[in-house]
């Protein structure tokens, strides 16, 4: 066998078994890591509906919160808006037009300072207030920008309203770490201007879009 | 006549201080500026860091004398990539949080300069056993020095340990102790104390102050 045809032969059979290897190791636990995706965010939605402490709901196994999920939420569509776009939204399931506004969660993205910032942020459908957000996914420096998945600085959205745009457009701003005045004013993160300014630019493009689909919901959609 | 084979149990030692990766080789620079401002991202990037240089060193030795030369350092990375991404599938099954948490960090032990350093520079030419001990050894030899660089950024910048605050509540934070260049610093500083408690020889061309 000639030298330059082992050395291939060889290259292919180490490819083969290598990637045969991690190939058969992620279909082994595929739907293991799927269920675990799935899991954060049930948990995530059922906390910001209110339907479970933080606490509460990151103590719950994945199976138990696909239960309360299937059995406590329901998704809805809003929309179309201005633009034609529609959103699709979590709602508790026991809501009702006589139980009074919704308390309605919508899933965010935007590019953060490393990678994308994710997340999911719960509106008072009456007062177009902010009841809770979670960041759930980012890549930002751990420390600085990273504080935005700790509950303090999710904390510092509640009660913060969206229907008072500046007349520079946005909604809410987000100004240097205790100087926040102004009701919609929040306090960004100290070291982390720039994790700051995305949370601030996502921020607002997600609210323009929640307050322009609750002006036309377009009906509960199944 | 050859030089006696290295045994696993000397192999193991001389990583952790004689030749540690870190304070010796200085590699493995990237990582210990970017996970030391947490001691739990630390400790779990060690240990993936541990498992891919143990692993992939025995595979490597293994094959060594089957390895055409023309290919070797791309056999290297193919079998150190298919660990780290072995790490990162079982952290995403089992430790879903932590593996969130680390991020782009445990792939980026590819990219760690320790791992194919060992595979290359000793797991090419030494036998299974040792070169498992040698890879063992250089990846405690490294978390030793990582965790204990985390151990002094963690508190001064955040104030915890483990996540567990630890210092009290009107302390102010050192903002400059969960970015990177104070990890420089703190290497820095860690790689002199060593080189004072180790002593020995001047570096070849350093002049005499």
């Amino acid at each position: 066998m000639s030298q330059k045809l082992r050395v291939v032969l060889f290259t292919v059979a180490v490819t083969i078994v290598f990637g045969g290897l991690v190939s058969g190791l992620n279909a082994l636990l595929a739907d293991r890591i799927a269920l675990n995706a799935q899991a954060a965010r049930q948990r995530v939605i059922l906390h910001l509906l209110g339907l479970a402490t933080p606490e509460a709901a990151a103590a719950l196994p994945a199976d138990q919160a696909a239960a309360r999920f299937a059995a406590e939420v329901r998704s809805r569509t809003l929309g179309p808006g201005p633009d034609g776009t529609t959103a699709v939204c979590f709602e508790r399931a026991a809501t009702t037009a006589a139980s009074g506004p919704a308390l309605l969660v919508f899933p965010f993205a935007g590019q953060g300072f490393w990678d994308a910032i994710r997340g999911y942020v719960a509106i008072d459908a009456g007062s177009r207030r902010i009841a809770g957000i979670v960041f759930t996914e980012h890549a930002e420096t751990p420390g600085l920008g990273g504080r935005i998945s700790e509950p303090g600085f999710a904390a510092r959205f509640q009660g913060k309203p969206l229907d008072q745009p500046a007349p520079d457009g946005r909604r809410l701003r987000l100004v240097s770490e205790g100087s926040a005045a102004q009701p919609t004013e929040i306090d960004g993160l100290t070291g982390a201007s720039e994790t700051t300014r995305a949370v601030e630019r996502i921020i607002n493009r997600t609210a323009d879009l929640i307050i322009a689909l609750l002006a036309n919901p377009g009906g509960p959609q199944p | 006549m050859s030089p006696a084979p290295v045994t696993p149990s000397s192999a193991f030692r001389r990583m952790l201080w004689e030749d540690n990766p870190v304070l010796v080789q200085t590699l493995g620079i990237c990582s210990t500026l970017a996970v030391t401002n947490l001691v739990k991202n630390t400790l779990i990037m060690c240990l993936g860091l541990i498992f891919t240089t143990a692993c992939s060193s025995l595979v490597i030795a293994v094959l060594r004398d089957r390895i055409p030369k023309q290919v070797r350092m791309m056999v290297q990375v193919l079998i150190i990539a298919a660990f780290v991404i072995v790490i990162k599938i079982l952290l995403d099954a089992f430790l879903p949080d932590i593996s969130r948490e680390l991020g782009p960090y445990v792939g980026l032990i590819i990219t760690n300069c320790i791992v194919m350093g060992r595979t290359e520079g000793f797991a090419m030419g030494n036998r299974p056993l040792a070169a498992l001990a040698d890879g063992l050894g250089a990846g405690v030899g490294y978390s030793l020095v990582l965790l204990a660089i985390a151990a002094v950024r963690e508190p001064l910048g955040l104030g915890s340990f483990f996540g567990v605050p630890i210092l009290p509540t009107d302390w102010t934070r050192w903002n400059i102790m969960v970015i990177a260049p104070s990890g420089f610093f703190a290497l820095a500083t860690f790689i002199w104390v060593a080189r004072l408690v180790k002593g020995g020889a001047p570096r070849p061309g350093a002049r005499p102050a």
